[in-house]
């Protein structure tokens, strides 16, 4: 079932929420077994055979979690640390066989010279619950998982809002919500928030980036199939895609926590305008937040953070970037993708030290935050090639014609328009022609109006900022509070209310979230 | 204003604006699939259908249960009078174009099973561009209504909008499937605008070096009998089911132009054509296995007066027979229908693997009279190629 359908909006949302205050009314404990049990039927919408291996998983993971806290507490870190050891080993084994299988058995194959393949159906959302939930084995392991209740865990895991593509939820920040008293009663405040940032983030889905999604196909495509973009058709793809995947995933994200926040439970952020940022190492703060603080936390300080010394701690984050990668998905695109971020950190880390050794300050240098933000919004985009390509050679020839190596042409249409400036222009030697891949006028004004959402708007967050829409994970900036700040009042009900309507009205059909690949 | 009722109003809202886009949408009927309020003048003629043609035509199929029908793609749909007196047994069937503008052969495939699996269908018109099997798997609701997209999307909406704002009586659809596409086109007036549309929609038949044209090759026409692979395996599974279901199944390469048949034997060579009719033929007898079955095979293939309209027939393009070499109107169809159903007018043969020998013949021959008869096919099938820039 997807948060965009009809069916979740009109009859699986509207019974979880009734079915949970009202038995919520009687007994707690019951009214968490009931949003449990209807976040498992959500996800047995999709496919019931894989419930099965959802709940082993969570049965797994909760008696490993259980043992090793008993451990701890007795004090046999020795013990503790093997079978924290095996655990992981089995969560990682498990993803690996549904996600990476198929990858190895098609290396395998090119080496062999002969294909290689299994039937192997990834269940939907295994990144996110098996990371979710080593996440738990290794707190519980450090002694900081406090909570060994059934029901509670078991939503930990399932709850619908975040299972399918996160946030990537801690142990630590949910477990005192499921026991608050305070959360099974109903509370107008939390649904008109939680439905308003539901509804800003279905626009963002249904309208935003399914409305860019159609420009991205066409040269991505033809790249695949040996074709040659030329420099507007790759950067009109390029560009289109990296608006496709910020508004899918940041309105999916918003979906969630609005949901989330209709129950009363506050999720964390995972998004707070990323596109503005004005560096990589800034980049990554902004960006799936959940996501970075997963690897910070439980990869990237495991493996020395930055207390060993500056080139293990570039080697640290290149590594780190490259499992990043490598999590989202079976593919050397998408390592490419987290081996050119991990360079992007170390070379922003590097520069950072020699600006402070020279005592630099570029901040101060007039128009530098905006050539700073110009950079690090191109350099991401140059990495979604990567992460969009079919493969490998496909991203090369996309970011060939980025770079202007398969040629320069603008669309035959503009001609009319132009009048002696493309005369003008022919004589000067550009060329103008029928292009399949780029959009035209069409796109041009998609791509502009959303980079102005992303570069001058605020985002859902900043907008809700005065009722705290979620969570802001320890070490991140507080929410600051936008140019326009929601209030439950008649001007907003207009907005939210046309926001709404308008994107209810593009749901057509089934259009799934990218990172639910993933 | 307290949140509950900031709520409650969202909602109410919500729930309003959607109702009132249903209801405008359910009224209008853009896609022709409610058929509750039917008003010249107010929405009878549908200018959005063709762009959404696939949302509701199977959907149509389930709804109004046709019992003859019409597949194919868009030379079916433009060229196929679903309301023909034969076709319609004199009104006691009812009748449906389910061809698809733009349907490559997988996806006529899957909407002809479809459509043999549903009760009462007597009649069926298949055109084919192919003859294997293929996944249907991208076809998956055939026949379901998406109630979302007919009543609550923006499409709709905007759908609605124009067929409100666009009832000048222009016939565009009919409400039996058909699309007449440019045939009433306001933009295309004189005889150098259906030159250049003729052209345009012919770019594909001219191939690069063209040899002069050909007389057919006896010896290139295959005629061993089919094996049972998976070169015909569609067509065999779809024979099958027609011969189980007791449907009077029609198949037939598409009609085209004589102009077309002239690039052709420039290019390629007409043995193909030949090639595959041969092979339809012979598949349909195997699979009757001797019996007299209710599947038939017909060829509108010839040099005769519904395939040979000139460019320059100095008349305006709704009048007209053909709009380029492989869209003809509903007059060339009836004429397919009248051979078919009503044993009327002598345009096609019925084709079995023993008359097939005679029918190449006399094919030749009908070319040679005719090419004698009618000296304009070599300039204006020039004159098409030059305004293309095929080089030829």
């Amino acid at each position: 079932m997807l948060f965009n359908s009809f069916p979740f909006i009109f009859l699986f949302l509207p019974a979880a929420l009734l079915g949970f205050f009202l038995v919520g009314r009687r007994a707690h404990r019951l009214a968490a077994a009931w949003l449990a049990a209807s976040s498992i039927f959500f996800y047995g919408w999709w496919n019931p055979a894989y419930v099965i291996l959802l709940l082993a998983s969570i049965g797994c993971n909760f008696a490993f979690g259980a043992k090793l806290a008993r451990l701890h507490a007795a004090g046999r870190e020795p013990r503790a640390g093997r079978l924290l050891a095996l655990a992981v080993a089995a969560n990682l084994l498990l993803l690996g066989y549904y996600k990476y299988t198929n990858f190895f058995l098609a290396n395998l194959g090119k080496l062999a010279a002969a294909p290689l393949a299994a039937e192997i159906v990834l269940p939907l959302g295994i990144s996110f619950f098996t990371f979710t939930q080593i996440a738990f084995l290794v707190d519980a392991r450090r002694g900081e998982a406090k909570e060994y209740n059934f029901i509670h865990y078991c939503l930990f895991v399932t709850y619908f809002p975040h299972l399918i593509a996160g946030p990537i939820l801690h142990h630590g920040e949910m477990m005192p919500q499921f026991r608050d008293r305070a959360v099974y009663r109903l509370q107008w405040e939390n649904i008109a928030v939680g439905l308003s940032i539901f509804l800003i983030g279905l626009y963002k889905k249904t309208v935003l980036a399914d409305g860019v999604a159609e420009y991205v196909a066409p040269a991505f495509n033809a790249a695949a199939a040996g074709a040659a973009p030329t420099l507007l058709d790759a950067w009109g793809a390029a560009l289109a895609y990296t608006f496709q995947i910020y508004f899918d995933f940041s309105g999916y994200s918003d979906m969630a926590i609005g949901l989330s926040r209709m129950f009363g439970i506050l999720l964390p952020l995972n998004f707070d305008s990323p596109y503005k940022a004005a560096s990589i190492i800034d980049f990554w703060r902004r960006w799936h937040i959940t996501l970075s603080r997963f690897l910070r936390d439980y990869l990237y300080f495991p493996l020395g953070g930055n207390r060993k010394g500056a080139a293990r701690r570039h080697l640290n984050l290149f590594l780190t970037m490259l499992i990043g990668g490598f999590w989202h998905g079976a593919g050397w695109t998408f390592v490419c993708w987290g081996a050119l971020h991990g360079v992007y950190l170390a070379l922003n880390h590097g520069w950072r030290s020699a600006c402070q050794t020279l005592n630099f300050e570029p901040e101060r240098l007039p128009g530098w935050r905006v050539f700073a933000r110009l950079l690090t919004f191109t350099a991401v985009v140059v990495a979604w090639v990567f992460f969009r390509a079919t493969d490998f050679n496909a991203a090369l020839v996309m970011l060939k014609g980025m770079a202007g190596l398969n040629g320069f042409v603008l669309p035959e249409r503009w001609l009319r328009y132009w009048g002696a400036f493309g005369r003008w222009l022919i004589e000067h030697g550009v060329r103008f022609a029928e292009m399949s891949l780029f959009g035209g006028g069409g796109q041009v004004n998609w791509l502009w109006i959303l980079l102005l959402v992303c570069w001058a708007f605020p985002n859902t967050q900043q907008i809700m900022a005065a009722h705290r829409p979620g969570l802001v994970s320890p070490g991140y900036a507080p929410v600051t509070p936008g140019r326009w700040t929601w209030k439950p009042n008649l001007a907003w009900l207009a907005i939210t209310a046309g926001l709404g309507i308008y994107a209810l009205l593009a749901i057509t059909g089934f259009s799934e979230f990218i990172y639910f690949q993933f | 204003m307290s949140p509950k009722r900031y709520t409650l109003a969202l909602l109410v809202l919500l729930l309003l604006l959607l109702a009132s886009a249903g209801a405008f949408n359910r009224i209008v009927d853009p896609f022709w699939y409610f058929r509750d309020v039917e008003i010249r003048g107010f929405n009878l003629d549908k200018p959005r259908f063709p762009r959404n043609e696939r949302l509701v035509k199977s959907a149509l199929v389930r709804k109004i249960r046709p019992q003859a029908i019409i597949l194919g793609n868009s030379f079916a749909e433009v060229g196929f009078p679903a309301t023909h007196a034969g076709f319609t047994d004199a009104g006691k069937l009812v009748p449906y174009n389910l061809g698809l503008s733009g349907a490559k052969w997988p996806e006529v495939y899957c909407y002809a099973l479809f459509v043999l699996a549903q009760p009462g269908v007597q009649r069926v018109i298949l055109p084919l561009s192919g003859m294997t099997e293929a996944s249907c798997v991208g076809f998956p609701n055939l026949g379901d209504p998406d109630y979302a997209r007919l009543l609550f999307s923006r499409n709709a909406l905007g759908a609605s909008w124009d067929t409100l704002h666009k009832q000048d009586g222009v016939p565009l659809v009919t409400r039996e499937g058909m699309w007449y596409m440019q045939r009433y086109e306001a933009k295309i007036r004189n005889d150098t605008d259906i030159t250049l549309n003729f052209a345009n929609l012919m770019r594909d038949s001219f191939c690069r070096s063209p040899h002069p044209a050909r007389a057919l090759d006896p010896q290139r026409v295959d005629r061993s009998a089919p094996a049972a692979d998976a070169a015909t395996a569609g067509v065999r599974k779809l024979v099958r089911l027609a011969i189980e279901k007791n449907i009077r199944l029609s198949l037939m390469p598409y009609p085209k132009h004589v102009l077309h048949y002239e690039a052709e034997r420039r290019c390629e060579g007409i043995e193909a054509r030949w090639n595959e009719l041969w092979k339809i033929a012979a598949v349909v007898e195997q699979e009757a296995r001797g019996k007299a079955g209710p599947v038939e095979v017909w060829d509108f293939h010839g040099y005769r007066d519904a395939n040979a309209e000139r460019v320059h027939a100095g008349k305006a393009m709704r009048e007209r027979w053909w709009q380029d070499n492989g869209h003809f109107n509903h007059e060339v169809g009836a004429a397919a229908f009248d051979s078919i159903f009503s044993a009327g007018r002598a345009y096609g043969h019925r084709v079995d693997t023993r008359n097939f020998d005679g029918l190449v013949e006399a094919v030749e021959r009908e070319r040679s009279d005719f090419l004698a008869r009618n000296p304009w096919v070599e300039p204006e099938l020039y004159e098409l190629a030059r305004l293309v820039g095929a080089g030829w």
